[in-house]
């Protein structure tokens, strides 16, 4: 018996050709029905003429996949596949059984629903019941974002309260972004909420999900391309301007450093943009972490030094922050909160 | 390059053409297979593939001195030698700047000055793995279970067959050189066996293995204090599905891609949690490196002759030692520990044969008993040091069970992933009998959409393997 089998003594053997013949196919259809993966395979290429070259052509066969329907069995996975993962997290039956044992203590359940929801990346679809009474004394400040937000918005959520004696309502959105408002419109959201509640101040941060191509009235724009450039700086307008008609103050947090140095130049394009688009709206102000969060140098840093320990500020994949990480950017936007919305410091007990 | 890349699947059409339209020329053919193996290799550093050329020419070299020398003091001294060359070059590049930080830090608790200059040397990728794979050769040349090679080109590729270079199996010397030997058959490739394997591969590592580090096992190992009971029971379940999904997806990619090339490789997982002891996991548990252990360390270190004493003493040193092998950490090293102690506990346990042993129930006790200490020895894996591991036991004692993570969706993959390990063990023969009898140009065709379908639901980008890192 050949190493590597247990049972099967007698397999059916194929021969060379025969086994060519069935990669071909098997390639064939990967390339026709997988053009969209190919692409972003070629975006990802370091520069150059021959990464140019494969890029346009991944572009053109991409475009000619999508408009044969090609795509549209992949799309259709992909949509069940997230709303596969959506339905279960919103469901929460075990989550459900652990808070029906607390359902006499109303209030404590409200907040434990808040803080589950935000922990997963659902982001709040309605306001705690006692929101109005929330923050009275204090500044109300709306935290908005995509996975980076999961896990900043609960330690400024925490510093918000603990500091300012105000209240913050986290609302962070897993793989969400600008680039696909089909997935989560965070403009038309952003809108609705600051249009039905009071808020001193907004917090933004997005810009992880968005290094990707996306329709603009039914047009597929190219990442990086000049019609996507214009699109994605009319989105970030928009956002913008929604928080300065209803807010007094608004702050954009730029995306950290990241350690693929290839994602981490994407990133830093969206940080040129948004910086950008804030300098054209006067009550918005664009808070850059590369100090903050990154090496002496700005860089991408794993573990940086906070009170004299070492301390792990990035999660594994080199694109989150841990609660560490997410304390410092938290420190730094209070200090701006406080100058901007001229605040002492309370202490909370 | 990973396995499930788009890079990766150009890499090996090409290769794979090359390969075979070179089939009837046997040395232009292993000469393509090595170029492209040392392409692959050098694809994460080309630094890399200068230490692996080296030492498998030291290796090659030493083995042929092996051959020609007769009397025995010179065979054991050249086998020493060369075993501690190849356990110099994994000392150096993985544990070097380790020890030197242990004894800077231990002196330093000490109050003792310390000249050391500790640093980092670059790891690079599967070192562990071709390292063995040298050891192996030289102690079966020794054992005279095999000849040394002769021809340099066997033994480069034996080294460097991209497949398994990075993360295993570790094929030993007497598998995969007389596949090597022998010529061609153009009519001996299993490709069904092979389509079935890449496909299990990439759904293990892309959907679960991935979605259930994302969702489950990393938010909660990066802060265990912040979660409840439940959640800290689910990841630490999650982890050790997680791990078993990364590490057997390699391998079944490794030996799907070999089939595809006309190799075939040991298998190397055997649905290990349905183990009933942990003597019967370590026979289905990354089966290659355990029987390195058993025939390389345990029985030369005198296994279970002599006393009980000895016999323990040699276990502890064994699974001490293949914890390290791991990493060099010392929360590696106490994984190993635990297993070892685990091991003599059985062992003791086994001596006094109580009249219970015998019940069926027993036999359930014993899987879920396994199971769970199995678990418990994957905290200390998976936390980067001693006190998180601590961190995260200690965090179980919290009052608060309520739940926070863990959602229907992961728990789905958790039960997948066991449920997995209480299939018939047959199963795969019978799937691949089933599909011999359709065509292959449309199992070419399924594999396709297979892929197509675990492409869609993985995330933008993937992890790397975790056994990457050893």
């Amino acid at each position: 018996m050949k190493p590597g089998f247990r049972k099967n003594s007698n397999p059916k053997m194929r021969t060379v050709s025969e086994v060519s013949i069935a990669v071909v196919v098997c390639y064939l259809i990967l390339g026709l029905f997988g053009a969209k993966g190919i692409y972003h395979w070629a975006t990802r290429l370091p520069d150059g003429e021959v990464s140019a070259m494969l890029r346009a052509l991944s572009y053109e066969h991409w475009r000619n996949a999508a408009a044969h329907g090609l795509e549209q069995p992949g799309i259709g996975i992909e949509r069940w596949f997230l709303g596969l993962q959506g339905a279960s997290k919103s469901s929460y039956p075990l989550s459900y059984v652990a808070f029906s044992a607390h359902k006499k203590r109303a209030g404590q359940m409200a907040l434990a629903r808040q803080a589950a929801v935000v922990a997963n990346g659902l982001g709040g679809e309605e306001l705690p019941p006692d929101f109005k009474g929330q923050g009275k004394h204090g500044p109300r400040i709306l935290v908005l974002g995509d996975s980076l937000m999961m896990t900043l918005g609960p330690v400024v959520k925490k510093d918000v309260e603990a500091k300012l004696g105000g209240f913050a309502w986290v609302k962070a959105k897993l793989g969400t972004g600008l680039a696909r408002p089909d997935l989560f419109d965070w403009a038309a959201d952003l809108k609705r909420t600051v249009g039905e509640n009071r808020f001193d101040a907004v917090i933004m941060m997005f810009g992880t999900n968005d290094s990707q191509d996306f329709y603009e009235e039914g047009v597929l724009l190219g990442y990086g391309s000049e019609p996507w450039v214009r699109a994605y700086n009319r989105r970030l307008a928009v956002l913008m301007a929604a928080t300065c008609e209803h807010a007094q103050h608004g702050f954009w947090i730029g995306m950290p450093p990241m350690r693929n140095p290839v994602f981490a130049r994407k990133m830093l394009r969206i940080n040129h943009w948004a910086a950008q688009q804030v300098a054209r709206h006067p009550c918005m102000q664009y808070l850059a972490t590369e100090q903050v969060i990154g090496d002496i140098g700005g860089g991408f840093a794993d573990y940086l030094e906070i009170q004299e320990h070492l301390e792990k500020v990035r999660t594994l994949d080199g694109i989150h922050v841990t609660t560490k990480g997410g304390g410092l950017i938290s420190a730094d936007l209070i200090e701006h909160l406080k100058a901007s919305l001229r605040l002492r410091e309370v202490v909370v007990k | 390059m990973l396995f499930p890349t788009v890079s990766f699947a150009l890499f090996f059409l090409f290769v794979f053409a090359a390969s075979w339209v070179t089939a009837p020329w046997t040395q232009g053919r292993k000469l393509i297979l090595l170029t492209a193996s040392y392409i692959f290799y050098g694809w994460w550093d080309p630094r890399f593939t200068l230490l692996l050329f080296v030492c498998t020419m030291a290796n090659y070299v030493l083995g042929l001195c092996l051959q020609i020398a007769r009397d025995e003091p010179k065979r054991l001294g050249i086998t020493v030698f060369a075993v501690g060359f190849n356990l110099s070059v994994l000392g150096y590049f993985k544990y070097w700047g380790f020890f030197l930080a242990s004894a800077a830090q231990a002196l330093t608790a000490l109050h003792l000055d310390h000249g050391f200059r500790v640093f980092e040397a670059l790891l690079p990728v599967g070192i562990s793995f071709y390292t063995f794979q040298g050891i192996s050769y030289i102690v079966d040349i020794y054992r005279g279970e095999i000849k040394a090679v002769e021809n340099p080109v066997d033994m480069l590729l034996f080294k460097s067959f991209f497949p398994q270079l990075i993360a295993g199996p570790i094929v030993r010397a007497k598998e995969f050189l007389p596949q090597l030997a022998r010529t061609f058959d153009l009519s001996e490739l299993r490709a069904t066996r092979a389509f079935l394997l890449i496909a299990m591969g990439l759904f293990k590592k892309v959907v679960i293995a991935h979605y259930l580090a994302a969702e489950l096992v990393s938010p909660v190992f990066e802060s265990p204090a912040s979660f409840g009971t439940i959640d800290l029971l689910a990841a630490a379940y999650g982890y050790a599905v997680q791990i078993y999904c990364d590490f057997s997806a390699y391998s079944d990619l490794a030996i799907g891609i070999a089939l595809l090339f006309g190799y075939h490789f040991p298998v190397n997982f055997n649905q290990p949690y349905r183990a009933v002891s942990l003597q019967d996991f370590w026979r289905r548990w990354h089966i290659s490196l355990s029987r390195f252990l058993r025939d390389y360390l345990y029985i030369p270190l005198g296994g279970s002759r002599g006393s009980a004493w000895i016999s323990y003493r040699n276990l502890l040193l064994t699974m001490v030692l293949g914890g390290l092998w791991h990493g060099a950490s010392w929360s590696f090293a106490f994984w190993g520990l635990l297993h070892g102690l685990g091991l003599c506990c059985e062992k003791l346990a086994a001596a006094s044969n109580m009249v219970f042993m015998s019940h069926p129930a027993w036999r359930t006790l014993r899987r879920l008993g396994t199971f769970h200490f199995i678990c418990i020895t994957w905290i200390f894996f998976n936390a980067e040091s001693l006190s998180i591991a601590l961190e995260y036991l200690s965090a179980f004692s919290h009052t608060s069970i309520q739940p926070k993570i863990i959602a229907p969706f992961s728990l789905a993959l958790l039960l997948l992933g066991l449920g997995s390990q209480f299939l018939p063990d047959d199963l795969l023969d019978r799937m691949e009998e089933r599909l011999c009898r359709v065509p292959l140009p449309l199992q070419g065709a399924c594999t396709a959409f297979v892929v197509l379908a675990i492409a869609a639901c993985s995330p933008g980008a993937l992890a790397p393997f975790i056994y990457f890192r050893f």
